[in-house]
């Protein structure tokens, strides 16, 4: 496995297209999109390849806001998004992409493949030179 | 569990912005004055000075004053226990989704009487 990307594989107890809906809907996202604590608000979800999405995360210590645009759409089969966090300096950009795979029609198999960490873009590259991936460095700071 | 989680939302916030990630590796080369960490991103010390006062919040960061300067210290513990960036948006997901599975076994549960 590649060492910059994240796969996370999940069986769901519902058929794919509520799957699927759960997250190309505005109220399914609202209901189940964020940390426990948080609440979220879909702000923009133009849901086509190259629609922008926003989702703001309120927390107690101050409000998350992910935004993207949708790279690919094929329903109920996979969604695919970029990911960054907003209010920062320079922004670091991801690739999320969800895959579903019906099991029967009572089970999904979900796969999220969020890949793109170790892209860094203006300021950021001062530290490339450093010739330290965060992934690497923090993967060292946690045997420290 | 609900104190560790809201460490983590600590940290998972800290660490969302690529600045406070980048002053975090700079701060595992060495212990930095705010001056010093202030120069490679080219932003003002206000700026760092923010962004040190939330890592110091999610306990990434800690402050000693010599004199009149400010050095600012790595606490590796906090991302010790998220496990670093890729492992925290591990986390992250896996949170999602318990969630998302909670969410759509309720809303079969709604309507099992209907079909």
């Amino acid at each position: 496995m590649e060492n910059n990307t994240l796969i996370i594989k999940k069986t769901i107890n519902a058929p794919i297209e509520k799957v699927f809906m759960a997250w190309t809907e505005k109220d399914a996202i609202e209901a189940w999109y964020g940390p426990e604590g948080m609440t979220t608000t879909v702000e923009v979800l133009d849901l086509k390849i190259g629609g922008a999405y926003r989702f703001a995360m309120k927390a107690p210590d101050g409000v998350h806001v992910v935004s993207g645009v949708f790279k690919e759409i094929n329903s109920p089969k996979r969604v695919s998004f970029s990911w960054h966090w907003e209010g920062s300096t320079e922004d670091e950009t991801t690739l999320v992409v969800v895959d579903l795979v019906p099991n029967d029609d009572k089970t999904t198999e979900l796969t999220i493949t969020h890949s793109g960490f170790k892209k860094m873009t203006g300021k950021m590259q001062s530290l490339e030179s450093h010739k330290m991936g965060w992934t690497s460095s923090f993967n060292k700071l946690a045997k420290i | 569990m609900v104190k560790y989680k809201s460490d983590l939302n600590k940290v998972f916030g800290a660490m969302a912005d690529p600045t406070r990630r980048a002053i975090v590796t700079e701060l595992w080369r060495s212990e930095r004055s705010m001056t010093e960490l202030a120069r490679p991103f080219n932003v003002s010390l206000q700026a760092v000075m923010k962004h040190v006062s939330v890592l110091e919040k999610s306990g990434l960061v800690i402050r000693r004053k010599k004199g009149r300067t400010v050095y600012c210290k790595l606490d590796p513990r906090p991302l010790r226990a998220a496990n670093g960036w890729i492992s925290h948006y591990e986390k992250f997901w896996n949170v999602q989704l318990d969630n998302l599975g909670r969410y759509l076994t309720k809303s079969k549960d709604n309507k099992k009487h209907g079909k």
